[in-house]
């Protein structure tokens, strides 16, 4: 998902939109996770669900720590 | 956690668990998230590959990088400007190669400045002599993954050296010390049919993913010995069913493919699917994309197996496709395939040539028979 390629991005509706396991590391090309891929629908949305639970509890302002908040006030990133 | 503010919403690294999701407007308002703005123009990459050397005596056959025993370690300094630069520009993960990382002995160093800087650090390595006492200095990495091409002898046949039990050790130090370990495993014609069994000894050794590789014509691997040690047609064909098998077996390890093994995916209507792999986050080429490399040199790249550029001409070949890639359900997530690939046959804005669909369509073309579906 860029600014030029919007049209990529999945419908709204469903929140998080997109869950990506992010702390692989390959130092050449890019990985992503499939496990999900052969799940059953309803082990995907527990995993969405359970996503949008964590982002809940790290956007609550008393269980945010210093780094937390570093990072939320940092410009662009 | 941290937040990065796009046209459509936010992407989001959280800090207590290892995701990065992507949120809509609707989504942050609803949990009163304020990102920052977007800034113009494309984004930022996401993940950025940094060569911290081009210094190596491994000497493997198939180094994309023809890294050397005489390679090049830029200071220290160096390498923190440059990753402040990338904190700067809103990426979340740096993944440091080289070369071989660990000939250098500030590698503790350059992971804590980057996450003081924000960012995500892990590495890969061949673990080439990396000591228990080693291992427990590389903790502030997220990941460390550890090149495990085979058990055995399949080791040597991707490598060309011998040294299956350094890298197993490797990993089992770096365990033992508490890092969060990977290992990568580059599938060729001869070891992929032994696969499962690399798959279940990285597991054995503690491993929490292994990443998929596909064997690419860069560096010492572009010969005309690539023709023979990619995979057939017949597996390349066969790869979405053990891609599923494997999966299953290697629970709870989990199992990553590379970007440039998303054209597999294409004969397989299950996989095939381009919405649901959005949402899972899966990527294809994301050169000049969610991906950029930085050299040895500090010159940007869209990926590390491309010339430096900025990546423009991939993000307009993104916009403008070729048949069959123009009329692919899987188009918008696979980009065409690998550009290191096409590049090799001649035209880096071809079609991947290794995709069965394009393998397909082509066949169906010099015949002139109608394309195939
Ligand atoms: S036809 Fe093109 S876009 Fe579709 S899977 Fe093959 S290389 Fe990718
Ligand atoms: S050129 Fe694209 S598919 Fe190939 S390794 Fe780079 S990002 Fe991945």
């Amino acid at each position: 998902m860029s600014a030029e390629r919007d049209s990529d991005r999945p419908e709204p509706g469903d929140v998080p939109l997109v869950v990506r396991s992010s702390a692989g590391a390959n130092c050449s090309s890019v990985g992503s996770v499939v496990d999900l891929l052969f799940a059953t629908a309803a082990v995907s949305t527990a995993v969405f669900a359970a996503a949008w639970a964590a982002l809940a509890r790290e956007a609550r302002p008393e269980d945010q720590d210093d780094a937390t908040q570093r990072d939320n006030n940092a410009p662009a990133g | 956690m941290r937040l990065r503010g796009e046209t459509w919403g936010a992407w989001i690294r959280l800090e207590h668990a290892p995701l990065l999701l992507a949120v809509d407007h609707a989504g942050l308002a609803s949990l009163a998230i304020t990102p920052p703005p977007p800034r113009p123009g494309p984004s930022a990459p996401l993940e950025v590959h940094v060569a911290v050397t081009s210094q190596c005596s491994a000497g493997c056959t198939g180094c994309y990088l023809d890294a050397t025993p005489g390679g090049h370690s830029p200071e220290k300094g160096e390498i923190v400007r440059r990753l402040e630069g990338l904190a700067d520009a809103g990426v979340f993960t740096v993944a440091f190669g080289g070369g071989e990382p660990l000939v250098r002995d500030d590698l503790p160093d350059l992971a804590r400045a980057a996450r003081g800087l924000g960012l995500l650090p892990v590495m890969t390595t061949s673990g080439l002599g990396l000591t228990a006492r080693r291992a427990t200095e590389l903790r502030d990495f997220a990941q460390i993954n550890v090149s495990y091409d085979g058990v055995g002898a399949d080791y040597a046949e991707v490598r060309g050296i011998d040294a299956a039990r350094h890298a197993e050790r490797a990993i089992e130090a770096l365990v033992a010390a508490g890092v969060r370990t990977g290992a990568n495993v580059v599938l060729t014609r001869a070891t992929m049919p032994r696969a499962a069994d690399t798959l279940e000894r990285a597991k054995a050794l503690g491993c929490v993913d292994a990443q998929l590789l596909r064997y690419k014509p860069r560096g010492r691997a572009a010969s005309l010995e690539y023709l023979s040690r990619r995979l057939s047609a017949d597996q390349v064909r066969r790869f979405p069913a053990l891609l599923r098998a494997w999966s299953a077996r290697a629970r709870p390890m989990s199992l990553r493919v590379d970007c440039s093994m998303i054209p597999w995916f294409s004969t397989d209507p299950s996989l095939a699917d381009a919405a649901r792999l959005t949402r899972l986050g899966i990527f294809g080429c994301e050169a000049g994309g969610h991906l950029a490399a930085l050299s040895v040199d500090g010159a940007t790249a869209p990926c590390s197996f491309l010339p430096p550029g900025d990546g423009d001409l991939h993000r307009a070949h993104a916009r403008a496709p070729r048949e069959p890639c123009a009329s692919c359900p899987i188009f918008a997530v696979c980009k065409g395939g690998c550009r290191a690939v096409s590049a090799f046959s001649g035209d880096p804005w071809a079609p991947d040539p290794e995709c069965p669909k394009v393998v397909a369509w082509r066949g169906a073309a010099a015949h002139g028979r109608p394309e195939p579906a």
